[in-house]
């Protein structure tokens, strides 16, 4: 085993590990530049079931791709990806998906958007009504049931988004910059409820992000992701206890660290945009 | 306390609620008198141009002409003439006509529509053809609906459904076929068995489509209607007017027309109505 995977597997060995990725790839072919595109290049790393991972690292980087693998929406092109033991077979409830773009259905309201996925799975008009009620409170939109999307500010879509999948009890939680279209106050609010919601009921979360301040201020451990192709830079663990301050010397160091680590990152992601061969060594 | 304001700022209390009710409703009662000034200046110069002997009255006659032959042939007691009392039968026949194949044609145009729109085999196999007949006036089929559904109503059904048909075939498609691939995914990821996605989110959003195409195809459907029943069948407002041709009952050919539009007119708004109602979460968007 070497040493960088050692590093990137190493979660405390008495949690069980929802998430197994080996030696992921994803590469596709890009029908514009009519070459292989290299998304993921290898990439190890386990996922507790209680654990909360923030992936940060610059556009282009698979990110994304990452996570619509865990998702099912795209399929490795090499390596493993197990969910409890067996590979993905599509999406599906157990992991629940927070796109960027709300991705809330316009023509149903609050209520029909939450209680969504219980109908869609088959559970009982009585036991839904009940459960979309207690999430639709635990994420603060009581009152906010026969609203339209339409109707509601960027942050109260995002609390939708988020109740239509926790209602779900999915095994764990794809957060895609969830919180990157909102203003900065409701951007700290949406993060705090998400961390009390997360800390109420602890669930696996890969949590991707642009923002280093909040890779830092949610994540127990960083996921930092090199410029294209993707591989793993490296994963910084945050051991400071919730609440976090954001002006603590601790918190300042990881931030310095974690900078430092994703400017090369960029400055080489930078670089490729620049070259016109793509820079797809 | 006036002075101290920059001149620029009006120092104006707000009015009473009563009161802006009060102009709210003037106001709309304003905006309502001034969209009758076209209409009564159109039915002015036709009352002078008829009354003052400008035109034929055998050809055009005079609005009150008009209005006495419609309400005759709405109102009065039916004596075996064709145009006293008769209206209402010869109305029924065109709204029957026109439901029967608009509903055909809605079926048809949103099931083969979404086809087209979602399966990429279904949209090679079926879109040319579409493409290819839309283009035809429908009245071009009038032959073949007489030689092979005769002088009857299915005549009339066949070629009020095929022009209604196209509007919303191409509507469905194209909504169809733009349903943001996110929401797909979201419905997946929540938890819908991909046998289910046309109906769960495919089809609610293609819906403004689908109305705007169900609302040109009941358009269609009123000209088919007068279409087929001039040519292809012997009752209804349409074969009133070819009939009333015959006669040189201009009078009669105006009060169909008239009452052909409104009717129209009518039923796009049910039309309408309708998609306002399923289309309440769109308002806005």
């Amino acid at each position: 085993m070497s040493p960088a995977m050692q590093n990137a597997t190493g979660s405390d060995a008495t949690r069980r590990a929802r998430i197994v990725c080996r030696s992921l790839r994803k590469s596709y072919f890009d029908i514009r530049r009519k070459e292989e595109v290299v998304a993921i290049a290898g990439l190890d790393l386990d996922i507790a079931d209680d654990e909360f991972i923030t992936v940060l690292g610059p556009s282009g980087c698979g990110k994304t791709s990452f996570l619509n693998i865990i998702a099912g929406f795209e399929r490795e092109t090499g390596g493993s990806l197990h969910l409890d033991g067996s590979p993905i077979p599509g999406p599906g409830p157990d992991r629940g998906v927070v796109f960027q773009e709300y991705a809330l259905f316009p023509w149903l309201t609050v209520e029909k958007n939450v209680s969504f996925g219980l109908r869609e799975r088959g559970v009982p008009a009585a036991g839904r009504a009940q459960r979309t009620r207690r999430q639709l409170q635990a994420v603060g939109l009581t009152g906010f049931e026969t609203r339209y999307p339409h109707e509601l500010s960027g942050g109260m879509r995002q609390r939708v988004a988020l109740a239509r999948v926790l209602v779900n009890e999915p095994k764990i939680l794809l957060m895609d910059e969830p919180f990157a279209a909102l203003d900065a106050q409701t951007r700290t609010l949406m993060q705090q409820e998400l961390l009390n919601v997360w800390s109420l009921d602890r669930r696996s979360v890969v949590f991707i992000t642009h923002n280093i301040e909040e890779a830092i201020l949610l994540g127990d451990r960083i996921v930092v992701m090199t410029a294209r192709p993707g591989r793993i830079k490296e994963i910084v663990p945050v051991r400071i206890e919730r609440p976090r301050d954001v002006t603590s010397e601790e918190f300042n160091a990881i931030r310095r660290r974690v900078s430092g680590l994703l400017e090369e990152e960029v400055k080489r992601a930078f670089a490729q945009s620049l070259d016109p061969q793509g820079g797809n060594a | 306390m006036s002075e101290a304001l920059p001149p620029s700022i009006p120092v104006r209390r707000a009015p009473p609620a009563v009161a802006l009710a009060g102009r709210d409703l003037r106001a709309r009662l304003y905006r309502g008198a001034v969209r009758l000034i076209g209409p009564a200046a159109v039915l002015a110069l036709w009352f002078v141009a008829t009354t003052f002997g400008w035109v034929d009255n055998r050809f055009v006659p005079s609005p009150v002409t008009v209005a006495d032959s419609l309400y005759q042939w709405m109102f009065a007691t039916p004596d075996g003439q064709p145009y006293v009392g008769t209206w209402f039968i010869h109305a029924a026949n065109s709204a029957y006509r026109v439901v029967v194949g608009f509903a055909i044609a809605s079926v048809l145009g949103v099931v083969i529509g979404t086809l087209i729109g979602w399966f990429r085999i279904c949209e090679a196999l079926l879109d040319p053809i579409v493409q290819i007949l839309r283009p035809i006036p429908i009245t071009s089929w009038v032959p073949f609906a007489v030689i092979f559904f005769g002088i009857h109503n299915p005549s009339a059904f066949f070629l009020i459904a095929l022009g209604a048909f196209f509007p919303i075939v191409v509507n469905t498609a194209m909504g169809v076929s733009r349903v943001p691939n996110m929401l797909v995914r979201a419905a997946l990821m929540l938890g819908t068995r991909p046998h289910m996605l046309l109906l769960r989110v495919v089809i609610p959003s293609a819906l403004p489509y689908i109305f705007t195409g169900l609302r040109v195809g009941i358009g269609m459907a009123w000209v088919l209607v007068i279409v087929a029943e001039m040519l292809a069948v012997k009752s209804g407002l349409g074969f009133s007017m070819w009939d009333a041709y015959y006669y040189l009952r201009m009078d009669i050919i105006i009060a169909a027309m008239l009452s052909v539009g409104v009717l129209g007119f009518v039923s796009d708004l049910l039309v309408l109505w309708c998609s306002r109602w399923t289309l309440r979460w769109s308002q806005g968007l």
